[in-house]
């Protein structure tokens, strides 16, 4: 409970932190909208990889296990992984038995983070359309009531996000960096953060 | 250290302090004097060479076997009891001693010799029973699913009835009474006529002096009392609560323990040619880094230390044969090896009646080649051994299927006598035949030698998953025919690798007139092989039952009709097949999608039939239920035979699967669970076991019977509801989408 | 120095705070209920409970059990040594052959009873399919658990 209201306030102040950052440079003029768009699809490259919509899954609560390190053909996490709806566990089975709070330093080592869990039902992503996770983003009802600045603080910052990037061996990391991933929803914001018709 | 205690730990070394004072004349001929300093502790009593009695009235049934889980020392504890009358409840059981008198050519030449086959009319004799154990102890081997069946029935069943009628005897005499009115009843002693009682421990020593009876009476099946029955096994409450000590638990009272993590070469016959441990050697806790050619050892503070430089290690190799060698090229020599044999090559096994005259002339040919890939053990205790050498003497902590082996392996290392060897044998955390190797000794005991300290080495699962020894590879063809009436008339069979039993591949209960069965041995296999559980029969059941199916698609009949066509003059196994039928509703609707597959199988002396049903609406087999029907003659515990049954089918199925060990450049490509499946609880059928008793004077083994019928009952059960006969295992992987 | 508790009694060590507390247990403190399978939390041979919630020891460092409480098989018997009731359900069944892996078995069943006292047979197969068993107990272990649910 103690790490969780740190982590909160941690989250909000890197927030105002951003927020000043945005309006100091303010003075150059928005992005337009293909330009937002063009930004929204490289966030989109991140958000639909493996690293990501692995646990960003649907009300099967069941985590994936996807992606060149998995071979050609999409599976369910071995073991027969079944989350409880919180997400968080099975009954008797936290994910944290086996996902500890850093990687395994060898190939197929469990991976972990800290608080790994699957992401809330509601932010699913596994064969979600950019369009469809485009909405999902912007909906604070379904994006942990975010503001857009604060979602973009989110990627930059919280550690099962950073993850990512840092997958342990044996595993693809997910495309750009963390910090790219934050410019390019930065200029999707800032250019009124427009979705893709389709698609 | 009094986590030592009796039912912790299954053998006993027992080095030191441990000589029970034997202050009694002993008849010649009964050599308890000699063999108590090695198994029998303080305030025990060796009544014959196989079984003791304590103060506290617990019978100790010594063994010359060790257990690999399951339950086969439990079993001829409980043999010996029954005949013996002991107390289950007060009963133990040890693993005789891998060293002293039990081993030494005096205990061996006392009981005659250890080669020389008993005679059946010696075999119900207590010289005949002391033959046979000391026959088995001096193979010391566990496996064959042969102790129950053989040692059980042959020595301890007499061993046991000898201690009783000596218990009975000196009973008698003391109490001046006749012998035959001496009854006895959950270890004790009693004379109803002068209302007279008492513990076996009261007459422990007495007994201990009277003469060995030459021809102790067995009791008869109808006097069974434990024999027969679920007696709870004796080794359970332990593994239940973390007492059990297993080989990897091992501790030395009052030493410190170095601890080694190894790394071989991955291709085998490769040696280290270089070797970079600049890294390891820098590592918190290393104190030693060794090249011994064969394979680099890393001794540290502690085994997670040694094991984190051993990762760092960087090596070279010399050059091998198969360092080229991959999955398919491998499977191409032995194609080449099987087309060179041609129709008439390979060693003869079976050659009955005119196989290519029958086959020409038969209305429907049958043909077909299956193969296998190389499996691994993969027991879940990694290998390992514990190894002290100091004054001249080594002593080795282990759990073994092989206890003489490990005696010599160590003695040729330091290059000492065998005498000056003390194997301390402990639980093995899974066998399966890989246990029955000692290299693991050779390799402890060379570390022990380089760095002066007593050593545990681990291997990582990488080491035991990569650098084990293997169940083979192999292919197998087959040609038949089957006339026009549907009636098989020809089987024609060649295969690779002719390994144990001899007889896995041979179908004599199969009514075919002609039969022909040849190996060819000189194809390359490029892992070691190892004795895997059912050894030779883990793919020949699934080869030889895969093409019976195949037959009788051909011949247009139901697989399970057209068995029991041919198995009229072999009515154990129609009975064994018509229950396991009878158990699966053969023959009733299937959901869609759902699939029926039987098997028939015998091996180790038991008939086993099953039936799986699978769900293929995944695309993948999904194993839902096996019923499964064995006759081994007679089962002394029938909970105990069940769970083999579960355990075997559980492991063959996790072969049928998942498992495949493939080589890429010489070297094993999977490495631990991730890539090497095991089958899990979600995965595991509902299994009913039906037993029949056939023949009580026909024992068969318990823990190997289970596995061969799986892999086919299963594959037959994917051809049942999809129309797609596979020729090859694993099946995970494979495409039955129709 | 790492500060916590093992089954009840307090300990500080000095040890690696990288080291597993597979290791930590077994060699440090000569508990060696806990087994060593794979050393990458696929087997579950090694399950404890820190904090009352299964971990895969072989794959947890010291470190994250700073402060809180360890418990293995040799704690899971009451103060007087009773067997819990998962125990005495494990023997009922007779469950072990090689016993190996009975130790993290029986640590993920306490765990997943405690969560949940009367488990489906789904609830069993998404608490118990991380953890091995060659000899083939599965059955046994299911029967064991429903046992120990009603007892």
């Amino acid at each position: 409970m103690a790490n969780r209201v740190l982590m909160l306030f941690g989250l909000i102040a890197c927030a105002t932190a951003a927020m000043l950052m945005a309006s100091t440079s303010g003075a150059q003029a928005p992005p337009s909208k293909a330009d937002g768009l063009e930004a929204w699809e490289k966030a989109f490259e991140v958000f639909s990889h493996p690293r990501c919509v692995n646990c960003h899954v649907p009300e099967d609560n069941r985590p994936r296990w996807s992606g060149p390190s998995y071979g050609a053909k999409a599976q369910y996490h071995g073991m027969n992984i079944i989350a409880d709806d919180t997400r968080k566990k099975a009954a008797g089975l936290p994910c944290t038995s086996c996902h500890g709070v850093s990687n395994l330093p060898f190939a197929k080592g469990a991976p972990g983070a800290p608080h790994w869990a699957l992401a809330p039902v509601e932010m699913v992503w596994w064969a979600k359309s950019s369009r469809d996770i485009c909405e999902q983003i912007k909906d604070p009802a379904r994006n942990g009531d975010k503001s857009l600045d604060e979602v973009v603080e989110h990627v930059r910052s919280d550690d099962l996000v950073q993850w990512g990037w840092n997958p342990g061996p044996g595993r693809e990391p997910a495309p750009y960096s963390s910090a790219e991933l934050a410019d390019f929803l930065r200029n999707w914001v800032n250019s009124g953060a427009p979705c893709p018709v389709a698609g | 250290m009094n986590k030592w205690s009796r039912r912790g730990f299954i053998g006993a070394g027992l080095a030191g302090g441990t000589a029970l004072v034997v202050g009694v004349a002993i008849r010649p001929g009964n050599p308890v004097d000699r063999l108590a300093k090695d198994a029998a502790l303080e305030g025990e009593q060796l009544i014959n060479a196989w079984v003791k009695i304590g103060e506290d009235n617990v019978v100790t049934a010594i063994a010359p076997h060790t257990d690999m889980g399951q339950g086969a020392l439990s079993t001829l504890a409980q043999m010996l009891a029954d005949e013996m009358d002991a107390d289950w409840d007060k009963m133990e059981v040890m693993s005789a001693p891998a060293n002293g008198e039990y081993v030494s050519n005096e205990m061996a030449r006392h009981f005659l010799t250890p080669d020389l086959d008993v005679g059946s009319w010696l075999e119900p004799t207590i010289d005949g029973a002391f033959i046979n154990l000391a026959g088995a102890m001096d193979l010391y081997l566990t496996g064959g699913s042969f102790s129950v069946r053989s040692t059980g029935q042959k020595g301890m069943r007499v061993a046991g009835a000898a201690a009783r009628e000596m218990l009975v005897g000196a009973a008698a005499q003391a109490w001046d009474v006749p012998a035959n009115e001496v009854t006895t009843e959950k270890s004790r002693l009693y004379h109803k006529a002068s209302g007279r009682a008492a513990d076996y421990a009261d007459f422990a020593v007495a007994a201990a002096e009277q003469s060995l009876p030459a021809k102790p009476k067995l009791k008869s099946v109808d006097e069974f009392k434990l024999m027969g029955t679920p007696a709870p096994r004796l080794d359970i409450p332990s593994k239940v609560d973390g007492t059990a000590l297993f080989g990897i638990d091992a501790e030395i009272p009052g030493q410190k323990l170095s601890y080694a993590a190894v790394l071989a070469p991955p291709v085998p016959g490769a040696k280290i040619a270089t070797l970079d441990d600049t890294e390891a050697r820098s590592m918190r806790g290393v104190s030693n880094v060794l090249n011994l050619g064969e394979f680099a050892a890393v001794v540290a503070d502690s085994y997670w230390h040694a094991q984190q430089a051993a990762n760092t290690l960087s090596a070279t190799y010399t050059q091998t044969a198969t360092d080229n060698l991959d999955q398919a090229g491998m499977f191409k020599n032995f194609e080449v090896a099987l087309n060179d044999a041609g129709e008439d090559g390979g060693d003869g096994l079976v050659d009955v009646g005119d196989v290519r005259g029958a086959f020409e002339a038969s209305a429907t040919k049958v043909e077909a080649e299956y193969q296998v890939p190389f499996l691994a053990h993969a027991a879940m205790e990694p290998i390992n051994c514990t190894v002290w050498f100091h004054d001249g003497q080594a002593e080795v902590w282990i759990g073994t299927q092989t206890p003489l082996r490990c005696r010599t392996a160590a003695a040729e290392v330091f290059d000492i006598s065998t005498n000056d060897v003390t194997v301390n044998l402990l639980h093995m955390g899974g066998g399966f035949g890989r246990r029955s190797d000692a290299n693991m000794v050779t390799m402890a005991a060379r570390i022990a030698k380089e760095i002066d300290a007593p050593i545990k080495m681990i291997w990582s699962r990488e080491e035991d998953t990569q650098k084990a020894a293997y169940r083979n590879a192999t292919t197998s063809r087959f040609k038949a025919g089957i006339d026009e009436s549907g009636k098989p008339v020809s089987w024609d069979n060649i295969f690779l690798f002719h390994n144990d039993p001899a007889d896995a591949a041979f179908v004599p209960y199969y009514d075919i007139d002609s039969q022909r069965i040849r190996a060819v041995n000189d194809a390359e296999l490029p892992l070691p092989f190892w004795a895997w559980r059912s050894v030779d029969h883990s793919q020949h059941g699934f080869f030889v039952e895969s093409f019976v199916d195949e037959m009788a698609h051909a011949a247009g009949k139901d697989p399970l009709e057209f068995r029991m066509s041919m198995l009229d003059n072999s009515p154990r196994f129609a009975a064994v097949l018509k229950k396991a039928a009878e158990m699966s509703n053969w023959g009733s609707a299937m959901p869609a999608n759902h699939g029926r597959g039987v098997a028939l199988v015998r091996s180790f002396n038991t008939i086993v039939a099953m039936v799986a049903d699978v769900d293929m609406s995944s695309g993948s087999p999904t194993v839902k239920k096996v019923y499964c029907c064995a006759d081994a003659g007679y089962v002394m515990n029938p909970d105990g035979f069940a769970a083999q049954m579960e355990g075997g089918i559980i492991y063959g199925l996790t072969a049928a699967l998942y498992g495949e060990i493939s080589i890429k450049n010489g070297a094993v490509e999977q490495s631990n669970f991730h890539d090497y499946q095991m089958l899990r609880m979600y995965e595991s059928p509902e299994i009913v076991v039906e037993i029949i008793n056939g023949n009580p004077d026909d024992i068969g083994g318990g823990g190997e019977p289970g596995t061969p019928p799986i892999a086919p009952a299963v594959a037959n059960a994917v051809f049942n509801a999809t129309g797609i006969r596979t020729r090859k295992l694993p099946l995970a992987g494979q495409s039955f989408s129709v | 120095m790492i500060n916590l508790s093992i089954n009840g009694k307090p300990v500080s060590l000095d040890v690696d705070p990288d080291m597993p507390i597979l290791w930590v247990v077994r060699e440090e403190l000569q508990m060696t209920g806990t087994k060593f399978g794979c050393g990458i939390a696929f087997c579950g041979a090694c399950t404890v409970h820190l904090d009352g919630q299964p971990v895969r020891s072989c794959s947890t460092p010291i470190s994250a059990a700073e402060g809180l409480e360890v418990t293995t098989i040799e704690g899971l018997p009451d103060s007087d040594g009773k067997l819990a009731k998962v125990q005495q359900a494990w023997i009922d069944a007779q469950v072990p052959q090689c016993g190996y892996c009975q130790s993290g078995q029986i640590m993920s069943a306490a765990a997943l009873l405690r969560d949940n006292p009367d488990p489906t047979d789904e609830d069993i197969d998404a608490a118990m399919s991380g953890n091995i068993c060659r000899c083939g107990t599965y059955p046994r272990i299911r029967a064991a658990i429903k046992a120990a649910a009603r007892a």
